[in-house]
C-alpha cells in the first residue's frame, strides 16, 4: 500500500475530527508522514523522539536505516493492517509511515500524553498510620505503584482491550507461583469474553466478573490504596486495573475481607482482634437488630422484658401507626437523608445530614410521628452499618427484607430468613472460591486473620483456599534476643 | 464420585442430625440420650464395610452388603426409610416450631421448612456441609451465655418418642454421609482429606470415628442444655434447634434427590411416587399422633415427592 493510499484511508477513518492531524516531512522525493491526535499525543514526545531524529538522519545521510531504528523512542511497533494503525492513533500513539517501507504499513510510536493528577491519599480509605499514597486514573502509573512495593519478577501483568467503542486497557496483575493458576485463568477468560460497547470505570468490569447475576454482597473487592492491593497480591489474589479508574479491583473477594482494615496489621493483635469483634458485632446489629425488635414487639411481646415493653408502650401511646410501619417509615426516611447527603456537595451534604439526623428526628418525636425507642433502634442499626463499608448497600436491602419478614412471621420468619441467607452465602463463590472461606469451609490458617487476628509472625501459611496450595509465609517465630539484659 | 464433605463438615452434620432428633425427644431421661448415641455407634460400625469399598453411587455403597450386584430392592427400602423420616420430621418439627408462632398457619410453617430444605438440597451437599459449619457461630454464644448466665438444673423426665426418630433413619444418614465423603477410583484420598493436610492410613476407620464423634458431641450438647437451661424462652436454643431441623431435612431431601437421580425422568418419577406413597400409607396405617391430619400428610408427601424428584433429575450436584 502506498503512502498516499494510507493517508487517504486514515483521512476517511478520521473524518470530522478536527483534533486529527498529519505532519509531513519532505526530503527530496521521499516523504515521511506522522499521523496523530492533537492533545492526546505529547507534543514534546513527537518533536523530540520522532521529528528530530528523522530530520537528523535524513540531513546526515543516514536515511537508508529503517525508521524504527532512527526513531529514538523506547516503545515502537510495526503495523501491518489499517485497523492496527487506527487503533494505535486512538490509543494516543503517533503513526509514522512513508513510501520506503516494505512489508509493513508504518510504525506506531508510543507518545501518549499521560499527564494526570499526581498520587494523593484516597478520601475513602484514610489511615492514621500507613502510606498516604493512592492510585490515579492512569493504569500505567498504578502498575508502577505496585512494582514499587513488590520488587519481584514474579509480579506478572497481562493486558486486554475491552469495550468495542471505548477500547479501554484492562490489566490483570498477579504473583506467579502464589496466585491460584485456575483463578488467574478464570479472571482472564471472563475479561476477554466481556462484550460491551463501553468500559468507563472499573465498576463496569466488576459487574461482568461477579459470580451470579445480581448478588446482594460484592464478590469482587476494590481499593484505591497500593499497599492494600500489594498485600492482597501477596496472599494470592489477582488485581484488575482499568485505565481511567483509580479504583483497582481484586479477586477473589471473601466475606471476611470486609472486616479487615490495613491499619490492623500495624497495631497490637489484641487491639486489632477487639476492633474486629466490634466490627462483626456492628455488622450483626445493623442487619438483625431492627428486625428482632419488630419481631419481638409486634409478634412476641410476651418474650420482651417487662420494663422494656412498658417503656416502649408508654412512648408510643399517642402514635397511630403500628410499630412495624413506624420502623419501616423511619428506616426509609433515614436512607433518603443518607442518599441526599452523599449526592450533595460536601458543604451542603453535612448540613443535610445535620438537619436529617437532629432536627427531623427530634421534631418527628415532638410532633408525635414517631417514638424515641424506634428512632434509637433504627439509628443504631444505621450507625453500625457504617462500620463495615463494603456491605453497606447490601445490608440496607437485606435489613429491609428482614424487617418485613419478621413483622409478618415473627421469630419463625426471622430465623427462616437468617437460614436462607446463610444457605445463599454458603453457596456463593468469588471466582470459584467459597465466599465464606476460611470459616466454611474451615481453614485454620485463614482463621488467624478473620475475627481473631494473630500476630503477623504467627501467620505461617497463606490460606490454602486462596492459593490452592500450602505456601509458607513466615517462619512462625520472631528473631531471638541477641543481648541478654542484666539482673 | 466427586467428593463434597470435609471430615470437619461430616462431624458437624452428624452433630446437627443427631441433635435435632434429641430435641424432638423433649427432655428425655439419660437413657434417651445414650440410646441414639448407641444407635449411631452401631450403624457406624455396620457402615465400615461400605466405607472400605470403592464406589461411585449410593447404590454401589449399598451393594457392599448384598451377595449380588442387584441393588434395586435395598435401594428402594433405603429410600423408603428416608422418605418416611422426612415426612415424620416435617410434621414433628413443624409442630414444635409452631408452638413458638401460633399465629402462623401450620401449612405455612411446613411450606417454609420444605422451601429451606429444597433450596439447600438444590445447592448441593457441599453447601449443606458449610451450613453445618456455621452452626459453630451459634454454639459458641450458647456456651458463653450459659457460662455467664444463670444456672438452673432441671429434673429429667422419661419420654422417648424422639429416640425412635433417631433409630429410624440413622443408617441412611450414616451411609449417605460416608458415601459423600470418600471418593472412588485410584486417587486414594478425597478433596476433603487433602484440605486437612494428610490422609489417614485407615480412611474408613477415620470416617467412622468422625461420625461417632459428631453424635457423641450432640449428646453432650443436649445434656448441657438440659442441665443448664437459659430459661423458658431461649432464642438461641430455638434457633439452634430450628437449624438442626433444617439441616436434617435438607440432608434427607438430598438423599432422596441423590437416590432418584436417573437419566430417565419417567422412571425416576414413578419410582419416587411408589416410594413415597408406600411410606405415607405404611406410616398412616401404623399410626401415630403426628399423622392425625391425614389430608395434610398426603399434600405434604406429594410436594415432597415432586420436589425431590425434580431435584434428583435436574439439579443434584
Amino acid at each position: 500500500m502506498t503512502a498516499q493510499t494510507i493517508r487517504k484511508e486514515l483521512a476517511n477513518a478520521f473524518t470530522d475530527m478536527t483534533d486529527f492531524a498529519f505532519r509531513d516531512m519532505v526530503f527530496g522525493e521521499n516523504t515521511v508522514t506522522v499521523a496523530y491526535l492533537v492533545g492526546f499525543c505529547s507534543r514534546i514526545f513527537v518533536n523530540k523522539y520522532i521529528l528530530e531524529p528523522i530530520s537528523y538522519a535524513y540531513t546526515a545521510g543516514n536515511a537508508s536505516f529503517p525508521l524504527e531504528s532512527i526513531i529514538t523512542n523506547i516503545k515502537v511497533e510495526k503495523i501491518t493492517e489499517m485497523d492496527g494503525a487506527i487503533r494505535a492513533i486512538l490509543s494516543g500513539n503517533a503513526f509514522v509511515f512513508s513510501d520506503t517501507m516494505e512489508n509493513i504499513l508504518g510504525i506506531s510510536v508510543f507518545t501518549k500524553n499521560d499527564e494526570g493528577r499526581s498520587t494523593m491519599e484516597p478520601e475513602t480509605e484514610n489511615v492514621i498510620r500507613g502510606p498516604h499514597e493512592g492510585f490515579t486514573e492512569s493504569a500505567e502509573n498504578n502498575v508502577v505503584l505496585l512494582r514499587r512495593r513488590i520488587h519481584s519478577a514474579k509480579l506478572k501483568r497481562r493486558s486486554f482491550v475491552v469495550g468495542q467503542e471505548t477500547m479501554t486497557d484492562v490489566s490483570v496483575v498477579f504473583m506467579e507461583g502464589i496466585a491460584n493458576g485456575e483463578v488467574v485463568s478464570e479472571v482472564c477468560r471472563r475479561i476477554s469474553e466481556i462484550k460491551t460497547d463501553a468500559i468507563l470505570d472499573s465498576g463496569y468490569v466488576e459487574i461482568f466478573l461477579q459470580d451470579g447475576k445480581a448478588p446482594f454482597y460484592p464478590a469482587i473487592g476494590n481499593s484505591e490504596r497500593p499497599d492494600k492491593v500489594a498485600a492482597k497480591l501477596m496472599e494470592g489474589r489477582v488485581a484488575i486495573l482499568v485505565d481511567g479508574s483509580p479504583v483497582v479491583l481484586t479477586a477473589p473477594y471473601l466475606f471476611c475481607e470486609a472486616f479487615q482494615v490495613t491499619e490492623d496489621y500495624s497495631k497490637s493483635p489484641w487491639y486489632a482482634t477487639f476492633v474486629r469483634f466490634l466490627r462483626f458485632a456492628a455488622y450483626l446489629v445493623s442487619l438483625y437488630f431492627p428486625a428482632l425488635f419488630v419481631a419481638a414487639f409486634v409478634r412476641h411481646p410476651d418474650r420482651m422484658p417487662d420494663f422494656m415493653l412498658s417503656a416502649i408502650k408508654s412512648a408510643r401511646e399517642s402514635l397511630e401507626f403500628s410499630l412495624f410501619w413506624e420502623v419501616l417509615i423511619i428506616f426509609l426516611i433515614f436512607e433518603t437523608v443518607r442518599e441526599v447527603g452523599l449526592r450533595m456537595p460536601k458543604a451542603v451534604g453535612s448540613a443535610v445530614g445535620l438537619v436529617g439526623s437532629l432536627i427531623l428526628g427530634d421534631s418527628a418525636i415532638k410532633a408525635g410521628l414517631t417514638s424515641a425507642p424506634v428512632l434509637v433502634v433504627v439509628a443504631l442499626a444505621a450507625v453500625c452499618n457504617f462500620m463495615v463499608p463494603p456491605y453497606m448497600n447490601g445490608n440496607m436491602l437485606y435489613r429491609l427484607l428482614m424487617i418485613v419478614i419478621s413483622g409478618a412471621l415473627g421469630f419463625f420468619g426471622f430465623f427462616a430468613a437468617i437460614l436462607v441467607s446463610c444457605i445463599v452465602l454458603c453457596g456463593k463463590t468469588s471466582v470459584g472460591i467459597p465466599y465464606l472461606s476460611p470459616f466454611a469451609p474451615f481453614d485454620r490458617e485463614g482463621m488467624k486473620d478473620f475475627i481473631y487476628m494473630a500476630p503477623i509472625w504467627a501467620m505461617k501459611r497463606i490460606p490454602a483456599s486462596l492459593t490452592g496450595k500450602r505456601l509458607i509465609r513466615t517462619q512462625g517465630k520472631i528473631p531471638e534476643k541477641g543481648v541478654k539484659t542484666g539482673k | 464420585m466427586k467428593t463434597h464433605l470435609t471430615p470437619f463438615q461430616l462431624f458437624l452434620l452428624t452433630f446437627l442430625y443427631v441433635f435435632s432428633g434429641l430435641s424432638l425427644a423433649d427432655a428425655d431421661s439419660f437413657l434417651a440420650l445414650i440410646l441414639p448415641f448407641a444407635a449411631v455407634l452401631l450403624w457406624a460400625v455396620i457402615g465400615y464395610r461400605g466405607a472400605t469399598k470403592k464406589r461411585a453411587e449410593l447404590s454401589d455403597f449399598l451393594s457392599a452388603y448384598m451377595p449380588k450386584k442387584e441393588t434395586a430392592i435395598p435401594l428402594a427400602f433405603f429410600l423408603f426409610t428416608v422418605a418416611a423420616e422426612a415426612v415424620c420430621l416435617l410434621m414433628d418439627a413443624g409442630t414444635v416450631l409452631t408452638l413458638e408462632a401460633d399465629f402462623i398457619p401450620f401449612p405455612l410453617v411446613l411450606a417454609v421448612l420444605i422451601a429451606i430444605a429444597c433450596l439447600t438440597a438444590k445447592k448441593g451437599v457441599t453447601v449443606l456441609g458449610r451450613l453445618a459449619e456455621l452452626s459453630l457461630f451459634l454454639l459458641v454464644p450458647l456456651v458463653l451465655v450459659h457460662l455467664f448466665g444463670a444456672f438452673h438444673p432441671i429434673q429429667m423426665s422419661g419420654e422417648a418418642s424422639g429416640v425412635r426418630l433417631v433409630f429410624s433413619v440413622m443408617p441412611s444418614s450414616v451411609f449417605f454421609l460416608l458415601s459423600m465423603t470418600t471418593v472412588s477410583g485410584d486417587e486414594g484420598t478425597s478433596d476433603g482429606f487433602r484440605s486437612t493436610g494428610r490422609a489417614p492410613r485407615d480412611r474408613a476407620g477415620f470416617l467412622i470415628k468422625t461420625v461417632i464423634g459428631g453424635a457423641g458431641f450432640a449428646v453432650l450438647a443436649r445434656a448441657f442444655l438440659l442441665m443448664f437451661p437459659f430459661g423458658e424462652h431461649a432464642l438461641l436454643v430455638y434457633f439452634l434447634e430450628y437449624m438442626a431441623y433444617a439441616v436434617k431435612l435438607s440432608l434427607l431431601f438430598s438423599i432422596l434427590a441423590h437416590g432418584f437421580r436417573k437419566k430417565n425422568a419417567k422412571y425416576a418419577t414413578v419410582l419416587a411416587m411408589l416410594m413415597l406413597s408406600a411410606a405415607v400409607f405404611t406410616l398412616a396405617t401404623v399410626g401415630g399422633a403426628v399423622f392425625s391430619p391425614f389430608l395434610w400428610l398426603v399434600l405434604l408427601v406429594s410436594l415432597n415427592l415432586t420436589v425431590s424428584t425434580m431435584l434428583g433429575i435436574f439439579a443434584v450436584k
